[in-house]
Protein backbone atom coordinates (compact mmCIF):
# COMPACT_ATOMS: atom_id res chain seq x y z
CA UNK A 1 0.00 0.00 0.00
CA UNK A 2 1.37 3.39 -0.97
CA UNK A 3 1.00 6.51 1.15
CA UNK A 4 -0.71 8.23 -1.73
CA UNK A 5 -2.08 6.94 -5.01
CA UNK A 6 -3.98 9.02 -7.55
CA UNK A 7 -5.14 7.41 -10.79
CA UNK A 8 -5.13 9.61 -13.89
CA UNK A 9 -8.22 11.70 -14.65
CA UNK A 10 -8.94 14.50 -17.07
CA UNK A 11 -11.67 17.08 -16.45
CA UNK A 12 -14.51 15.74 -18.61
CA UNK A 13 -15.93 17.39 -21.72
CA UNK A 14 -19.33 16.03 -20.69
CA UNK A 15 -20.53 16.71 -17.15
CA UNK A 16 -24.31 16.38 -17.41
CA UNK A 17 -24.65 13.13 -15.52
CA UNK A 18 -22.23 11.47 -13.15
CA UNK A 19 -21.88 8.36 -15.37
CA UNK A 20 -20.77 10.48 -18.32
CA UNK A 21 -18.46 12.63 -16.18
CA UNK A 22 -16.90 9.42 -14.82
CA UNK A 23 -16.36 7.76 -18.20
CA UNK A 24 -14.95 10.90 -19.77
CA UNK A 25 -12.76 11.54 -16.70
CA UNK A 26 -11.17 8.12 -17.09
CA UNK A 27 -10.87 7.96 -20.86
CA UNK A 28 -10.16 11.66 -21.40
CA UNK A 29 -8.43 12.27 -24.69
CA UNK A 30 -7.37 8.68 -25.32
CA UNK A 31 -7.13 8.19 -29.08
CA UNK A 32 -8.36 4.58 -28.97
CA UNK A 33 -11.34 5.46 -26.80
CA UNK A 34 -12.32 8.29 -29.16
CA UNK A 35 -13.12 5.68 -31.82
CA UNK A 36 -15.82 4.28 -29.57
CA UNK A 37 -16.96 7.62 -28.11
CA UNK A 38 -17.51 9.27 -31.48
CA UNK A 39 -19.30 6.19 -32.82
CA UNK A 40 -21.74 6.51 -29.92
CA UNK A 41 -23.49 9.30 -27.95
CA UNK A 42 -25.33 10.37 -31.13
CA UNK A 43 -28.89 9.54 -30.21
CA UNK A 44 -30.68 11.70 -27.64
CA UNK A 45 -33.74 10.52 -25.72
CA UNK A 46 -35.98 11.65 -22.90
CA UNK A 47 -38.90 10.53 -20.79
CA UNK A 48 -40.76 11.75 -17.73
CA UNK A 49 -40.01 9.95 -14.50
CA UNK A 50 -40.30 10.64 -10.77
CA UNK A 51 -36.93 11.73 -9.41
CA UNK A 52 -35.60 9.06 -7.03
CA UNK A 53 -34.59 11.58 -4.36
CA UNK A 54 -37.73 13.73 -4.20
CA UNK A 55 -40.45 11.89 -6.12
CA UNK A 56 -41.01 15.05 -8.20
CA UNK A 57 -41.61 14.47 -11.89
CA UNK A 58 -38.62 15.38 -14.06
CA UNK A 59 -37.82 15.12 -17.74
CA UNK A 60 -34.93 12.68 -17.78
CA UNK A 61 -32.92 13.48 -20.86
CA UNK A 62 -29.79 11.58 -21.83
CA UNK A 63 -27.65 10.45 -24.70
CA UNK A 64 -27.31 6.84 -25.79
CA UNK A 65 -25.58 5.03 -24.22
CA UNK A 66 -26.42 6.34 -20.77
CA UNK A 67 -25.20 4.89 -17.49
CA UNK A 68 -24.75 1.44 -19.05
CA UNK A 69 -21.68 2.80 -20.88
CA UNK A 70 -19.59 2.21 -17.75
CA UNK A 71 -20.35 -1.50 -18.12
CA UNK A 72 -20.35 -1.78 -21.87
CA UNK A 73 -17.60 0.51 -23.16
CA UNK A 74 -14.91 -1.71 -24.71
CA UNK A 75 -12.19 0.58 -23.36
CA UNK A 76 -13.18 -0.07 -19.74
CA UNK A 77 -13.05 -3.29 -17.72
CA UNK A 78 -16.03 -3.39 -15.40
CA UNK A 79 -16.56 -5.47 -12.25
CA UNK A 80 -19.57 -5.44 -10.00
CA UNK A 81 -18.81 -6.07 -6.33
CA UNK A 82 -21.59 -6.57 -3.79
CA UNK A 83 -21.42 -5.33 -0.23
CA UNK A 84 -21.07 -8.86 1.22
CA UNK A 85 -18.10 -9.39 -1.12
CA UNK A 86 -16.53 -6.10 0.00
CA UNK A 87 -16.88 -7.06 3.65
CA UNK A 88 -15.66 -10.63 3.11
CA UNK A 89 -12.62 -9.59 1.05
CA UNK A 90 -11.49 -6.51 2.98
CA UNK A 91 -13.47 -6.04 6.17
CA UNK A 92 -14.73 -2.59 5.33
CA UNK A 93 -15.30 -0.23 2.45
CA UNK A 94 -12.27 2.01 3.11
CA UNK A 95 -9.81 -0.88 2.87
CA UNK A 96 -11.62 -2.15 -0.21
CA UNK A 97 -11.39 1.20 -2.03
CA UNK A 98 -7.70 1.63 -1.14
CA UNK A 99 -6.82 -1.87 -2.38
CA UNK A 100 -8.85 -1.34 -5.54
CA UNK A 101 -7.02 1.90 -6.33
CA UNK A 102 -3.67 0.18 -5.64
CA UNK A 103 -4.64 -2.31 -8.35
CA UNK A 104 -5.47 0.47 -10.82
CA UNK A 105 -9.23 0.35 -10.32
CA UNK A 106 -11.50 3.36 -10.13
CA UNK A 107 -14.51 3.04 -7.79
CA UNK A 108 -18.06 4.17 -8.55
CA UNK A 109 -21.29 3.71 -6.64
CA UNK A 110 -24.13 5.20 -4.63
CA UNK A 111 -23.42 6.92 -1.32
CA UNK A 112 -25.65 8.93 1.03
CA UNK A 113 -24.02 12.25 0.26
CA UNK A 114 -26.32 14.13 2.66
CA UNK A 115 -24.71 12.16 5.47
CA UNK A 116 -21.27 12.76 4.00
CA UNK A 117 -21.75 16.53 4.06
CA UNK A 118 -23.45 16.71 7.44
CA UNK A 119 -22.91 14.09 10.11
CA UNK A 120 -26.16 14.82 11.87
CA UNK A 121 -28.96 12.39 12.44
CA UNK A 122 -31.54 13.42 9.85
CA UNK A 123 -34.24 11.50 8.01
CA UNK A 124 -33.28 12.88 4.61
CA UNK A 125 -30.93 10.79 2.51
CA UNK A 126 -29.35 11.86 -0.75
CA UNK A 127 -28.29 8.80 -2.67
CA UNK A 128 -25.86 9.92 -5.33
CA UNK A 129 -23.08 8.34 -7.35
CA UNK A 130 -19.54 9.06 -6.18
CA UNK A 131 -16.49 8.54 -8.40
CA UNK A 132 -13.29 7.76 -6.46
CA UNK A 133 -9.91 7.85 -8.17
CA UNK A 134 -7.28 8.17 -5.44
CA UNK A 135 -6.36 8.24 -1.78
CA UNK A 136 -3.92 9.85 0.66
CA UNK A 137 -3.29 7.73 3.76
CA UNK A 138 -1.59 10.51 5.71
CA UNK A 139 -4.48 12.93 5.28
CA UNK A 140 -7.05 10.10 5.32
CA UNK A 141 -8.85 11.38 2.24
CA UNK A 142 -10.12 9.98 -1.04
CA UNK A 143 -9.88 11.92 -4.29
CA UNK A 144 -13.34 12.10 -5.82
CA UNK A 145 -15.23 13.57 -8.74
CA UNK A 146 -18.76 14.77 -8.00
CA UNK A 147 -21.32 17.57 -8.27
CA UNK A 148 -22.34 17.63 -4.62
CA UNK A 149 -19.36 19.08 -2.78
CA UNK A 150 -19.03 22.21 -4.91
CA UNK A 151 -21.55 23.94 -7.15
CA UNK A 152 -20.42 22.16 -10.31
CA UNK A 153 -18.67 18.95 -11.30
CA UNK A 154 -15.36 19.10 -9.47
CA UNK A 155 -12.44 17.02 -8.37
CA UNK A 156 -12.00 17.33 -4.63
CA UNK A 157 -11.18 15.29 -1.52
CA UNK A 158 -13.43 13.74 1.10
CA UNK A 159 -12.45 12.17 4.40
CA UNK A 160 -12.28 8.38 4.71
CA UNK A 161 -14.82 8.52 7.55
CA UNK A 162 -17.29 10.53 5.46
CA UNK A 163 -17.07 8.02 2.62
CA UNK A 164 -17.58 5.11 5.01
CA UNK A 165 -20.57 6.84 6.59
CA UNK A 166 -22.06 7.61 3.18
CA UNK A 167 -21.65 4.00 2.12
CA UNK A 168 -22.90 2.43 5.34
CA UNK A 169 -25.95 4.69 5.53
CA UNK A 170 -27.60 3.41 2.33
CA UNK A 171 -29.54 0.17 2.37
CA UNK A 172 -29.81 -2.13 -0.62
CA UNK A 173 -33.19 -0.71 -1.62
CA UNK A 174 -31.81 2.84 -1.49
CA UNK A 175 -28.85 2.10 -3.78
CA UNK A 176 -30.37 3.39 -7.01
CA UNK A 177 -27.33 2.29 -9.02
CA UNK A 178 -27.84 -1.33 -8.08
CA UNK A 179 -31.49 -1.76 -7.24
CA UNK A 180 -33.00 -1.70 -10.73
CA UNK A 181 -30.54 -3.93 -12.50
CA UNK A 182 -29.25 -6.18 -9.73
CA UNK A 183 -32.34 -7.24 -7.85
CA UNK A 184 -32.00 -5.02 -4.84
CA UNK A 185 -28.39 -5.72 -3.96
CA UNK A 186 -25.95 -3.08 -2.70
CA UNK A 187 -22.41 -2.61 -3.88
CA UNK A 188 -19.85 -0.77 -5.96
CA UNK A 189 -18.51 -0.79 -9.48
CA UNK A 190 -14.80 -1.29 -10.04
CA UNK A 191 -13.66 0.18 -13.36
CA UNK A 192 -10.27 -0.20 -15.02
CA UNK A 193 -8.88 1.40 -18.14
CA UNK A 194 -8.45 -0.90 -21.10
CA UNK A 195 -6.98 1.31 -23.79
CA UNK A 196 -3.72 -0.33 -24.85
CA UNK A 197 -5.17 -2.00 -27.93
CA UNK A 198 -7.70 -0.94 -30.54
CA UNK A 199 -10.68 -2.97 -29.41
CA UNK A 200 -13.12 -0.87 -31.42
CA UNK A 201 -12.78 0.92 -34.75
CA UNK A 202 -14.63 4.08 -35.66
CA UNK A 203 -17.95 2.71 -36.94
CA UNK A 204 -19.17 4.77 -39.89
CA UNK A 205 -22.13 2.45 -40.47
CA UNK A 206 -23.31 2.96 -36.88
CA UNK A 207 -22.73 6.72 -37.04
CA UNK A 208 -24.73 7.09 -40.26
CA UNK A 209 -27.56 4.87 -39.04
CA UNK A 210 -27.80 6.62 -35.67
CA UNK A 211 -27.76 10.10 -37.21
CA UNK A 212 -30.62 8.99 -39.47
CA UNK A 213 -32.48 7.66 -36.44
CA UNK A 214 -31.78 10.93 -34.63
CA UNK A 215 -33.18 12.95 -37.54
CA UNK A 216 -36.34 10.84 -37.80
CA UNK A 217 -36.85 10.43 -34.05
CA UNK A 218 -36.72 6.65 -34.41
CA UNK A 219 -36.74 4.38 -31.35
CA UNK A 220 -33.06 3.46 -31.11
CA UNK A 221 -33.74 1.54 -27.90
CA UNK A 222 -35.59 -1.06 -29.96
CA UNK A 223 -32.19 -2.42 -31.04
CA UNK A 224 -31.55 -3.46 -27.44
CA UNK A 225 -34.91 -4.97 -26.48
CA UNK A 226 -33.26 -8.37 -25.91
CA UNK A 227 -31.53 -6.81 -22.86
CA UNK A 228 -33.83 -4.02 -21.69
CA UNK A 229 -37.45 -3.14 -22.41
CA UNK A 230 -38.63 -1.30 -19.33
CA UNK A 231 -39.75 1.99 -20.85
CA UNK A 232 -41.92 2.52 -23.91
CA UNK A 233 -42.66 6.20 -23.35
CA UNK A 234 -39.33 7.53 -24.60
CA UNK A 235 -38.98 10.39 -27.10
CA UNK A 236 -35.98 10.24 -29.44
CA UNK A 237 -33.78 12.44 -31.55
CA UNK A 238 -34.95 15.81 -32.82
CA UNK A 239 -38.34 15.23 -31.18
CA UNK A 240 -36.54 15.86 -27.87
CA UNK A 241 -36.58 19.57 -28.76
CA UNK A 242 -40.39 19.55 -28.52
CA UNK A 243 -40.24 17.73 -25.18
CA UNK A 244 -37.75 20.30 -23.88
CA UNK A 245 -40.00 23.18 -24.93
CA UNK A 246 -43.03 21.57 -23.32
CA UNK A 247 -41.04 20.84 -20.16
CA UNK A 248 -39.67 24.37 -19.81
CA UNK A 249 -43.16 25.80 -20.32
CA UNK A 250 -44.60 23.41 -17.73
CA UNK A 251 -41.93 24.04 -15.11
CA UNK A 252 -42.01 27.83 -15.48
CA UNK A 253 -45.80 28.01 -15.30
CA UNK A 254 -46.24 25.63 -12.39
CA UNK A 255 -47.80 27.04 -9.23
CA UNK A 256 -44.31 26.95 -7.76
CA UNK A 257 -41.97 27.42 -10.76
CA UNK A 258 -39.16 24.92 -11.07
CA UNK A 259 -35.82 25.92 -12.59
CA UNK A 260 -34.23 22.51 -13.09
CA UNK A 261 -31.74 23.00 -15.96
CA UNK A 262 -30.55 19.39 -16.26
CA UNK A 263 -32.51 18.45 -19.38
CA UNK A 264 -31.31 21.57 -21.20
CA UNK A 265 -27.77 20.96 -19.99
CA UNK A 266 -27.55 17.41 -21.35
CA UNK A 267 -28.96 18.66 -24.67
CA UNK A 268 -26.20 21.29 -24.68
CA UNK A 269 -23.56 18.64 -23.91
CA UNK A 270 -24.95 16.59 -26.80
CA UNK A 271 -24.26 19.52 -29.16
CA UNK A 272 -20.75 20.04 -27.75
CA UNK A 273 -19.94 16.40 -28.38
CA UNK A 274 -21.53 16.44 -31.84
CA UNK A 275 -19.41 19.45 -32.78
CA UNK A 276 -16.27 17.59 -31.64
CA UNK A 277 -17.46 14.53 -33.57
CA UNK A 278 -17.82 16.54 -36.79
CA UNK A 279 -14.25 17.84 -36.38
CA UNK A 280 -13.03 14.28 -35.74
CA UNK A 281 -14.83 12.89 -38.79
CA UNK A 282 -13.35 15.66 -40.93
CA UNK A 283 -9.83 15.24 -39.51
CA UNK A 284 -10.01 11.51 -40.28
CA UNK A 285 -11.39 12.14 -43.78
CA UNK A 286 -14.63 10.28 -43.10
CA UNK A 287 -16.48 13.36 -44.31
CA UNK A 288 -14.93 16.21 -46.31
CA UNK A 289 -13.57 19.19 -44.40
CA UNK A 290 -16.15 21.97 -44.43
CA UNK A 291 -15.49 25.05 -42.30
CA UNK A 292 -18.92 26.46 -43.11
CA UNK A 293 -20.52 23.32 -41.70
CA UNK A 294 -18.50 23.66 -38.49
CA UNK A 295 -19.40 27.31 -38.18
CA UNK A 296 -23.09 26.56 -38.65
CA UNK A 297 -22.99 23.78 -36.09
CA UNK A 298 -21.24 26.12 -33.66
CA UNK A 299 -24.43 28.22 -33.89
CA UNK A 300 -26.42 25.18 -32.73
CA UNK A 301 -24.08 24.81 -29.75
CA UNK A 302 -24.48 28.50 -28.98
CA UNK A 303 -28.28 28.36 -29.23
CA UNK A 304 -28.41 25.48 -26.74
CA UNK A 305 -26.00 27.19 -24.35
CA UNK A 306 -28.05 30.37 -24.55
CA UNK A 307 -31.28 28.47 -23.87
CA UNK A 308 -29.74 26.83 -20.79
CA UNK A 309 -28.25 30.07 -19.51
CA UNK A 310 -31.52 31.89 -20.00
CA UNK A 311 -33.25 29.38 -17.73
CA UNK A 312 -30.57 30.06 -15.10
CA UNK A 313 -31.17 33.78 -15.52
CA UNK A 314 -34.93 33.32 -15.10
CA UNK A 315 -34.24 31.39 -11.89
CA UNK A 316 -32.42 34.48 -10.57
CA UNK A 317 -34.73 37.22 -11.86
CA UNK A 318 -38.09 35.45 -11.88
CA UNK A 319 -38.86 36.86 -15.36
CA UNK A 320 -41.04 33.91 -16.36
CA UNK A 321 -42.11 35.58 -19.64
CA UNK A 322 -38.51 35.24 -20.90
CA UNK A 323 -39.24 31.51 -21.23
CA UNK A 324 -40.66 32.24 -24.69
CA UNK A 325 -37.14 33.13 -25.83
CA UNK A 326 -35.90 29.71 -24.68
CA UNK A 327 -38.42 28.15 -27.08
CA UNK A 328 -37.16 30.31 -29.95
CA UNK A 329 -33.51 29.30 -29.29
CA UNK A 330 -34.56 25.64 -29.30
CA UNK A 331 -36.46 26.10 -32.59
CA UNK A 332 -33.43 27.78 -34.14
CA UNK A 333 -31.07 25.03 -32.94
CA UNK A 334 -33.37 22.32 -34.28
CA UNK A 335 -33.70 23.86 -37.72
CA UNK A 336 -29.96 24.36 -38.19
CA UNK A 337 -29.04 20.99 -36.73
CA UNK A 338 -31.44 19.09 -39.00
CA UNK A 339 -29.97 20.88 -42.03
CA UNK A 340 -26.38 20.03 -41.06
CA UNK A 341 -26.83 16.45 -39.85
CA UNK A 342 -28.81 15.61 -42.99
CA UNK A 343 -25.74 16.63 -44.99
CA UNK A 344 -23.44 14.66 -42.66
CA UNK A 345 -25.51 11.48 -43.01
CA UNK A 346 -25.46 11.87 -46.81
CA UNK A 347 -21.69 12.43 -46.80
CA UNK A 348 -20.81 9.30 -44.78
CA UNK B 1 -18.63 56.49 -15.75
CA UNK B 2 -14.87 55.98 -15.36
CA UNK B 3 -13.49 52.49 -15.76
CA UNK B 4 -12.10 52.52 -12.20
CA UNK B 5 -15.58 53.31 -10.91
CA UNK B 6 -17.01 50.37 -12.88
CA UNK B 7 -14.28 48.15 -11.47
CA UNK B 8 -14.96 49.21 -7.87
CA UNK B 9 -18.69 48.59 -8.22
CA UNK B 10 -18.09 45.22 -9.84
CA UNK B 11 -15.73 44.23 -7.02
CA UNK B 12 -18.55 44.95 -4.57
CA UNK B 13 -20.78 42.60 -6.56
CA UNK B 14 -18.02 39.97 -6.65
CA UNK B 15 -17.79 40.22 -2.87
CA UNK B 16 -21.52 39.54 -2.57
CA UNK B 17 -21.84 36.78 -5.15
CA UNK B 18 -18.53 34.98 -4.57
CA UNK B 19 -18.20 34.78 -0.79
CA UNK B 20 -15.06 32.62 -1.05
CA UNK B 21 -13.25 35.35 -2.99
CA UNK B 22 -11.54 38.26 -1.21
CA UNK B 23 -12.78 41.10 -3.42
CA UNK B 24 -10.08 43.47 -2.13
CA UNK B 25 -7.32 41.31 -3.58
CA UNK B 26 -8.95 40.27 -6.85
CA UNK B 27 -6.69 40.33 -9.91
CA UNK B 28 -9.10 41.44 -12.62
CA UNK B 29 -6.77 40.12 -15.34
CA UNK B 30 -6.73 36.56 -13.95
CA UNK B 31 -8.89 33.74 -15.28
CA UNK B 32 -12.48 33.85 -14.05
CA UNK B 33 -12.98 30.11 -14.06
CA UNK B 34 -9.51 28.78 -13.26
CA UNK B 35 -8.39 31.33 -10.66
CA UNK B 36 -11.67 32.31 -9.03
CA UNK B 37 -13.92 29.29 -9.64
CA UNK B 38 -16.56 31.32 -11.42
CA UNK B 39 -19.11 29.00 -13.08
CA UNK B 40 -22.09 29.68 -15.33
CA UNK B 41 -24.48 30.16 -12.44
CA UNK B 42 -22.28 32.53 -10.42
CA UNK B 43 -21.47 34.55 -13.57
CA UNK B 44 -25.16 34.97 -14.37
CA UNK B 45 -25.88 36.07 -10.79
CA UNK B 46 -23.11 38.67 -11.12
CA UNK B 47 -24.48 39.86 -14.44
CA UNK B 48 -28.00 40.26 -13.05
CA UNK B 49 -26.58 42.29 -10.15
CA UNK B 50 -24.47 44.36 -12.56
CA UNK B 51 -27.51 45.12 -14.72
CA UNK B 52 -29.21 46.64 -11.68
CA UNK B 53 -26.11 48.45 -10.45
CA UNK B 54 -25.18 50.02 -13.81
CA UNK B 55 -28.66 50.22 -15.36
CA UNK B 56 -27.53 48.23 -18.40
CA UNK B 57 -28.87 45.13 -20.13
CA UNK B 58 -26.86 42.05 -21.17
CA UNK B 59 -28.39 40.16 -24.06
CA UNK B 60 -29.04 36.43 -23.77
CA UNK B 61 -25.87 35.42 -25.61
CA UNK B 62 -23.76 37.57 -23.30
CA UNK B 63 -24.63 35.28 -20.38
CA UNK B 64 -22.11 32.63 -21.47
CA UNK B 65 -19.02 32.08 -19.36
CA UNK B 66 -16.93 31.44 -22.48
CA UNK B 67 -17.42 35.08 -23.53
CA UNK B 68 -15.21 36.28 -20.66
CA UNK B 69 -11.64 35.30 -19.86
CA UNK B 70 -11.29 37.64 -16.89
CA UNK B 71 -13.21 40.19 -14.80
CA UNK B 72 -11.64 42.83 -17.04
CA UNK B 73 -13.68 41.44 -19.94
CA UNK B 74 -16.85 41.89 -17.88
CA UNK B 75 -15.76 45.44 -17.03
CA UNK B 76 -15.10 46.18 -20.72
CA UNK B 77 -18.54 44.88 -21.66
CA UNK B 78 -20.21 47.11 -19.08
CA UNK B 79 -18.12 50.10 -20.18
CA UNK B 80 -19.24 49.64 -23.81
CA UNK B 81 -22.86 49.46 -22.73
CA UNK B 82 -22.50 52.72 -20.80
CA UNK B 83 -21.01 54.62 -23.75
Amino acid sequence: MANKMVLPVKYPAITSWQWHATLFSILGDDENAKRWIYSNYIQLRCYEIPEYTSGDEILLCDMMPGSSALKECPYLIFSLITRPQIEAYCGDVIAFIVKTIDLGGYVYGAFDEARMICNASVDFKFSHELFIYGYNMEEEVFYVGDFTFKDKYSYTTVKFDDVKRGFDNLTAGEDHVFKDDYKGTRGLYVIQKNVDSRYYEIDTHLIKRTIEEYLTGKDTKSHFRMMRNRFDDTVFGVNVYDSLKARVDKQLHAEEPDFDIRALHIAYDHKVLMYDRLKYLMANEIIPFDQNMLDKYAEVVDDMLTARNLLVRISVTGEIEAGDRIASYLDSAKETEVEILTKVAEAI
Amino acid sequence: MEKTEIKDKLLEIIGEELPDVDAASVDTTASLADDYGVDSVSLIRMIVDAEAAFDVKFDDRELALNKYESFDDVIDTIEKKLQ
